[in-house]
């Protein structure tokens, strides 16, 4: 550690790996861009991408910092179920595998996950779900926006804004010049960086503070982190396995992923991705506990990872916390600004505004949407207002209750867009009255209940039967 | 899609105004405490009633110096239960783990440094609440998972029939 700050880098070593990370990422960016010809190329990477890039979006976009910094934030505040209960998460990517491959027969035109709402259930359903989905999206984004300032902090010292600020142009930056093709390729090489970097962590923390030792210091004074029985967290558990199935079924993240990937790659690339991803909140959040042992006590709980990883490696260790942890926030950031930008361009103002424009005038709106994005949650950042994983279970209560709406829709011809919006409104209303009145960690298993039991009444009353080629919409081709 | 150049100045101006806005002692907060005057710091909790075992300890200003908090079972610390090292110039110390029971915290009082004390009950909720929720969230996530291998299995059936 610095001996004058407390802190593992000098502000200007912090300084310059942000802007070296900048430069890299963005003129790879730049040099994949450029095969970029099409609306469809931009959005979808051509609906050609293969297996290995495939499972490698999956894993790396799915770390993020939920795993890089809630994932420890979790474990330090719930102890041993903080940690094995992130890692169910990884449940989402793995009962997601069979609704992609279902999404790719449907939908072999389609472009969002807006776009299956709209035209299964009708527009009263895709409002609810416009909504839920912007929320979501704001939430991740910021929560990415805040944890790029909150590890800058951490780690340097640097002004929380300065991190906030770098990682949101650099994401901005190359997913504006290279669109999807962009960020799985950047993807890939981020979920390479973020394994061996996750690994490395582990192996030299395992061997530098012994488990003997972190279980007696956590035994003796914070004797609740080892407690299987710890109320909250049991209550915590559930909840955040269906926050990251609502996260997951609802996003158009995963959605064009799914409509991106070559022909049958779409369900083996979700079912490895998930097996990939397991582990990591285990070993992230392992990290947490041994802060008391350390002497670590964080300002805030979602800084306890890097801190605790920089006072262990010194600062060679910073510099990989660093950029594994920058690699995370980078591959979620990228991946939800090309997403929901798709869902405005093609939901919002080509399917609603102006259904004639050309797919050059779509292709400079994406991109525009892009930078409006960005400079939003810029905006929505500078005040640090939550913790990150207060931010997220926010969302919570808004995706989960898409859960059953979604799954019901790609394979019950019964469930009608009357019923679906209602689960949907109904399910987040529920999940926020538990989130303000209990605590975040009901918020999502209070909104799935709701949406469920609606979606089986639903079911039971409905006589309707959906005709599947509805989903099939062909584009009419504009000049 | 925006000009290049002009794309290229607005991010240059961003990080500028990011970078001066950062404050310049960020990172100087050990200072000699024999050089400092008397601090009587202002401790506060996030809540004084925790169901969760965590919570915030907040001061009122940035540490002028290296400082201690210590934990105690009873308001005039006979017995000093913990202490807890403060990092950096940071405002917020996030404690965890902690049973049911009161709390007691104040500055460890040394040359410069002087504090109120906060006092914290920690009350979990009941084992009943939280295996309602428990088993509330495990049937619901079994009625999810049968349906949706039902419904994939009996789809790939229709598909290949």
């Amino acid at each position: 550690m610095n001996e004058v700050s407390g802190f593992a880098l000098s502000s200007s070593l912090g300084l310059t790996l942000v802007v070296l990370f900048g430069i890299v990422w963005i003129a790879f960016g730049w040099y994949l861009g450029r095969a970029n010809k099409t609306h469809e190329d931009f959005a979808l990477a051509g609906r050609n991408v293969g297996f290995a890039l495939a499972a490698a979006t999956a894993m790396a976009t799915w770390v993020t910092s939920n795993t890089t910094l809630v994932a420890p934030q979790l474990t330090y505040q719930f102890g041993v179920w903080g940690m094995v209960g992130y890692s169910f998460a990884a449940l989402g990517l793995i009962l997601f595998a069979p609704l992609a491959a279902r999404i790719k027969r449907l939908m072999p035109n389609g472009y969002t996950s807006g776009d299956f709402i709209r035209l299964r259930y009708g527009r009263a359903a895709w409002w609810v779900f416009i909504i839920i989905s912007v929320v979501y999206a704001f939430g991740w984004l910021v929560s990415l926006g805040m944890a790029g300032g909150i590890l800058l902090e951490a780690l340097s010292g640097l002004d929380y804004h300065i991190g906030m600020s770098a990682i949101l142009l650099i994401c901005v930056g190359y997913t504006l010049f290279g669109g999807l093709r962009a960020v799985i390729a950047t993807d890939f090489i981020q979920a390479l960086i973020i394994i061996v970097g996750v690994v490395l962590i582990a192996w030299f923390l395992i061997d530098t503070v012994s488990l003997e030792s972190i279980h007696q210091e956590v035994k003796s004074n914070h004797p609740q982190l080892l407690d299987l029985l710890f109320p909250a967290a049991i209550m915590f558990l559930f909840n955040n396995i269906f926050f990251g199935l609502g996260e997951i079924f609802h996003s158009n993240v995963w959605w064009s992923r799914a409509l991106a990937f070559k022909g049958k790659v779409a369900f083996k690339a979700y079912l490895l991705g998930g097996l990939l991803w397991l582990p990591i909140p285990i070993v992230t959040g392992f990290i947490a506990l041994a802060a008391p042992q350390l002497g670590i006590f964080p300002p805030s709980a979602d800084m306890v990872g890097p801190m605790v990883a920089a006072e262990v490696l010194g600062k060679i260790g910073a510099v990989v916390v660093f950029i594994v942890v920058f690699s995370a926030l980078a591959s979620s950031l990228d991946s939800l600004l090309a997403a929901t930008s798709d869902l405005v361009t093609r939901d919002i103002y080509h399917k609603y505004l102006k259904p004639q424009a050309s797919d050059q005038h779509l292709l400079r709106f994406n991109r525009y949407s892009i930078l409006g994005l960005g400079i939003v949650t810029w905006l929505f950042c500078l005040p640090q207002i939550a913790t990150l994983g207060a931010l997220l279970n926010f969302a919570g209560a808004f995706v989960a209750s898409t859960i059953f709406p979604v799954v019901l829709g790609l394979y019950q011809r019964k469930l009608t867009g009357t019923y679906a919006a209602a689960a949907m409104a109904l399910g987040t209303l529920s999940g926020l009255v538990g989130y303000f009145t209990i605590g975040f960690y009901v918020a999502a298993l209070l909104s799935c209940i709701v949406s469920a039991a609606l979606c089986g009444f639903g079911l039971l009353t409905s006589q309707a039967r959906f005709d599947w080629q509805q989903l099939n919409e062909k584009e009419e081709p504009t000049s | 899609m925006p000009k290049l150049d002009g794309l290229s100045i607005h991010i240059a101006l961003l990080l500028l105004i990011t970078l001066l806005a950062r404050p310049a002692a960020a990172q100087q907060a050990s200072t000699a405490a024999e050089t400092q005057p008397n601090t009587d710091y202002q401790l506060t909790l996030s809540t004084e009633r925790s169901r969760e075992g965590y919570f915030v300890v907040a001061i009122d200003q940035a540490p002028q110096t290296k400082m201690v908090l210590q934990q105690s079972a009873s308001a005039d610390f006979s017995a000093i239960a913990a202490e807890f090292d403060w990092f950096g110039d940071f405002t917020e110390i996030t404690l965890t783990g902690f049973s049911d029971g009161e709390y007691y915290f104040r500055l460890k009082p040394v040359a410069g440094v002087s504090s109120n004390v906060v006092q914290l009950r920690v009350e979990h909720y009941s084992q009943w609440q939280a295996y309602s929720l428990f088993f509330i969230g495990l049937f619901l996530f079994s009625v999810l998972v049968i349906t949706l291998i039902t419904l994939h299995l009996r789809t790939r059936r229709q598909e290949v029939a």
